[in-house]
């Protein structure tokens, strides 16, 4: 059941319907969502992958009782060991079906060969999602942030909650638990504003991302495409993936909004990101704050890291030495938590070396700026800060869109080889519309763009979109929405030769 | 030991004023780079042990929480 397909549309409406209608009973709201989680498991993945995922829940549930139990009755090591084993544990189930799989199958080979039939083990859907979810879990209990969750079937309508399964974001338990445990009114007010969120949400994903995707697939395709054509592809394929990925959590915080359940938000307009370190803290910040809380400050704050940065003489690689050394970590762990190559590895490498040389080189680059006086308020310096962010970004992502490290270099000696700014004419003389697009269409694709960059800006700026449209009076709104089907039914992008486009951040 | 404290976090941000900020976190005007300085710089100036759990919102969001997180780990020394 993918996201963009009208099953999924319907599905979720009649949940929503059935949730508020459920509200008179007692728990009904709560196994109204379990019996959705249940249906939307099976209908994406089948039965053995909820069979993996039901596994992974009672895991992670016995083992945060159990950290608990040790924790209260100050057994400070045991709760430690217990806490450890339930990390291994579940990392290692991660490590298996991200990395192992393949070596899985020729196993499975090997042992048809000699007439002994293993059968298939289906990735779990949203398997690197709620891994995290799982270890962050039992960290908060063992560091007593909150009590273990008694009941298990809570426990498990948190973790599998539809809406956030399938590509985040990475809830905490602190956070979002405790309302699915309340009984929900419905709010004309929750559920305009979650169907307006949504609405955005599909206009990005199937409107935006996948028109672009087309184009980008089939520049990237051709081998006598010229350097710069290559170049403007990754460039608009940085967009494609912002509007694929935002545009799905879009349609997932819209839906849980009709629901009354708050999830952690993912993105803060990163388009105007000045930094690659202010980027990732406006890019999928729910991975940022896992990462920040459970792996950057602990390598910070860890005793043996300490002491050996207080044994480095200059004081100011003292002062810098952990922080580098844990942004370091976290973005290689960050690279090698989206893909199994060794392409993610070093993409991971070089989102590090940007945000670890902003700490090491800080004074170095103010000092520079002062020399060179520029003025750090001016519009035209943050503007040239924000392309340089984006095309420093743009050329990363040559990492991430090509299968493996070879193909990545490949790309990138097409890309380079023959590249020069005057083929920039390839943007007007109708080149483009011999890669699956028509005029009108890419027409629309850069309207698309300057709609997604536009509403970054005022979000930036902190205009409230979906309030402002909330105080039209009915006319306008009910014309404002109706433009809003009408885009994504009319200028969506469907058909047998799309219908398998998912979500980018899904495939992580 | 509420000015001390002060003095610690001005030297590591001076640009913020934090006798007035009540979301140093939550408004995200202090980065992780800067929570660390200011930890470190704290842990060192009044000879306590800060963890990593002890890194949330509520202990660091303004004066006031932070010279509670620090009194709290004085007390616990």
């Amino acid at each position: 059941m993918e996201l963009k397909s009208l099953t999924y549309v319907v599905f979720a409406l009649a949940v929503a319907v059935l949730y508020y209608g459920a509200g008179a009973v007692k728990y009904g709201q709560r196994i109204v969502l379990l019996a959705a989680n249940l249906v939307f498991i099976v209908a994406t993945s089948g039965m053995k992958s909820l069979a993996i995922i039901t596994l992974c829940v009672a895991i992670s549930f016995f083992a945060g009782l159990c950290i608990e139990k040790a924790v209260l009755a100050n057994q400070k090591s045991r709760a430690r060991r217990l806490f450890w084993l339930d990390v291994i544990v579940s990392l290692a189930i991660l490590c298996y079906f991200k990395f192992f799989k393949d070596t899985f199958v020729l196993l499975q080979d090997f042992l048809a060969g000699r007439g002994i039939a293993v059968s298939e083990l289906v990735s779990p859907i949203g398997l690197s999602y709620f891994t995290l979810t799982m270890i962050a879990y039992a960290n908060d209990i063992y560091h007593k942030k909150h009590p273990a969750e008694r009941n298990f079937l809570n426990y498990f309508v948190f973790i599998t909650y539809f809406p956030s399964i399938v590509q985040g974001p990475i809830n905490l338990y602190k956070k979002t638990a405790p309302q699915f445990k309340l009984r929900h009114q419905p709010s004309a007010e929750k559920i305009t504003k979650g169907l307006q969120r949504s609405l955005w949400g599909y206009i990005k994903k199937v409107v935006i991302a996948d028109r672009i995707g087309i184009l980008v697939m089939a520049i990237l395709k051709d081998e006598a495409a010229g350097g710069f054509l290559l170049f403007w592809a990754m460039v608009l394929y940085s967009f494609q993936i912002y509007a694929d990925f935002s545009g799905g959590i879009d349609v997932i915080m819209g839906l849980s909004e009709m629901l009354d359940i708050s999830l952690t938000e993912n993105f803060r307009a990163p388009l105007v990101s000045r930094s690659i370190t202010e980027y990732w803290q406006r890019w999928h910040m729910s991975l940022g704050e896992f990462m920040e809380k459970y792996l950057y400050y602990p390598i910070v704050l860890n005793r043996s890291v300490m002491k050996f940065s207080k044994r480095i003489h200059n004081s100011y690689l003292k002062k810098v030495f952990s922080a580098t050394l844990a942004s370091v970590v976290v973005f290689v762990l960050v690279g090698i938590w989206h893909g199994t190559g060794w392409n993610y590895v070093v993409y991971g490498c070089y989102q590090a070396f940007f945000v670890s040389t902003a700490v090491l080189l800080g004074p170095w680059y103010k000092k520079v700026r002062a020399g060179l006086h520029i003025n750090e308020n001016a519009a035209s310096w943050k503007l040239f800060q924000s392309l340089r962010t984006f095309l420093i970004l743009t050329f990363g992502r040559f990492f991430i869109r090509a299968k493996d490290l070879p193909q990545t270099f490949s790309l990138m000696r097409r890309t380079f080889r023959n590249f020069s700014w005057r083929q920039i004419y390839v943007l007007f003389d109708g080149t483009l519309s011999n890669y699956g697009l028509d005029c009108k269409n890419i027409q629309l694709m850069y309207l698309g763009i300057l709609l997604l960059i536009a509403v970054d800006i005022l979000h930036e700026r902190k205009v409230k979109l979906r309030e402002t449209v909330c105080r039209q009076d009915v006319v306008t709104r009910f014309v404002i929405y109706l433009l809003a089907v009408f885009a994504i039914v009319i200028f969506g992008i469907y058909g047998p030769e799309f219908s398998s486009s998912s979500f980018i951040y899904q495939e992580f | 030991m509420r000015e001390h404290i002060l003095e610690v976090l001005t030297s590591v941000r001076p640009d913020v004023d934090f006798t007035r900020e009540t979301g140093l976190i939550d408004d995200s005007i202090l980065e992780s780079f800067d929570v660390i300085q200011i930890v470190t710089s704290l842990m060192d100036e009044f000879d306590i042990d800060i963890d990593a759990d002890d890194i949330e919102p509520e202990n660091l969001n303004d004066l006031d929480a932070i010279c509670a997180l620090v009194e709290s780990k004085l007390a616990g020394r």
